[in-house]
């Protein structure tokens, strides 16, 4: 169960973010940070294309996942991060055994119907 | 009276990165071709999206006034949209980030500022004849239930009643804002600070400060 990539449990949790009602989009950080994390991606051989829009950081205890988030206006955004949030910490627990530390952020809140 | 600062007149031409590497202009172009190709850059950076949902905004409403405006002076001045756009670009930073309780253990939720002052411009598309110019939140929203007061600076169209737009703008800020409880909000400050589409025979000039309205909840 522990031995899931860090890569395939972000592509689980972008699935399990997306499928949130209110949830449209994951969103990058912020440009420092995104090429930090390019750059890094790159030394690694991974390349571009292998950077995940979710950070996860593996504890012994627990898992640690960030990520940036755009809603819909159309649902609370307190809902929906609350509900993202269990969906998150569900998908951790189911492929790593561990519990999850969340730190989820609504960077843009969409007019809904375009 | 409430000092909104007004943006700064190179503020439109703010490095790139405040707009996570692209420019007004660029967005703008983006907007220009009906987002497609899709850019995934743009189209995941919270700074673009929130200048984008302005700039779209800002087209639905502005042929019509700028045509307003050319009508009634041969030359049309387009400094109240720049006004908007040097608006947009300051907004759409990410700012401070507001906490959003949760009961959960392990759950650290939150929003940007950039994204709450991207709530408070989209009801400008609620009252017909204005346009947010620039969004503030004053307090410390990044304390829990500490009060927070929303400013917003807005450019009403000439010929609009201003404490009626005034009225209709801010009953449509609260009301987006009570939907997601994410300020404690003691007050809307509203500042009118330009009039666009005013006939030069009436001594058209624009960004004097026309009136200053606030109230507290």
């Amino acid at each position: 169960m522990s031995a899931i990539t860090n890569e395939l449990l972000a592509s689980r949790i972008e699935a399990a973010a997306l499928a949130v009602p209110g949830v449209a989009s994951l969103l990058r950080s912020g440009v420092g940070t995104r090429a930090v994390v390019d750059a890094g991606a790159r030394l690694l051989g991974l390349g571009e294309r292998g950077t995940s829009v979710v950070r996860i950081e593996r504890g012994s205890e627990a898992v640690s996942v960030e990520c940036s988030v755009g809603l819909v206006r159309t649902r609370s955004v307190v809902e929906t991060v609350h509900e993202l949030h269990r969906a998150i910490a569900t998908v951790v627990l189911e492929l790593t055994g561990l519990p999850a530390q969340v730190r989820i952020t609504v960077g843009h809140v969409d007019e809904a119907g375009r | 009276m409430n000092d909104i600062s007004t943006p700064t007149p190179d503020a439109f031409g703010m490095e790139p990165d405040d707009l996570d590497g692209y420019t007004i202009e660029q967005l703008s172009d983006y907007l220009d071709s009906g987002r497609t190709p899709v850019n995934p850059e743009i189209e995941s950076s919270p700074g673009c999206r929130i200048a984008l949902d302005a700039l779209w905004r800002l087209r639905q409403l502005s042929p019509e006034l700028l045509a307003a405006d050319t009508r009634a002076e041969p030359e049309a001045d387009e400094s109240w949209v720049q006004s908007i756009l040097s608006g947009i670009t300051l907004d759409a930073r990410a700012g401070r980030r507001i906490p959003i309780p949760s009961p959960e253990v392990g759950a650290d939720l939150g929003i940007t500022e950039g994204a709450v002052r991207g709530m408070v411009r989209a009801a400008e598309s609620d009252v017909a004849g204005v346009l947010i110019g620039r969004v503030r939140i004053d307090g410390d929203p990044t304390e829990p239930g500490q009060p927070a007061t929303v400013c917003a600076e807005v450019s009403v169209a000439h010929g609009r009643e201003i404490p009626s737009a005034v009225d209709h703008l801010r009953a449509a800020i609260a009301s987006r804002l009570a939907d997601h409880a994410l300020l404690n909000l003691s007050g809307i400050d509203i500042v009118v600070h330009d009039l666009h589409g005013v006939p030069s025979s009436l001594g058209g000039r624009r960004g004097d400060g026309i009136g200053t309205e606030s109230e507290e909840h």
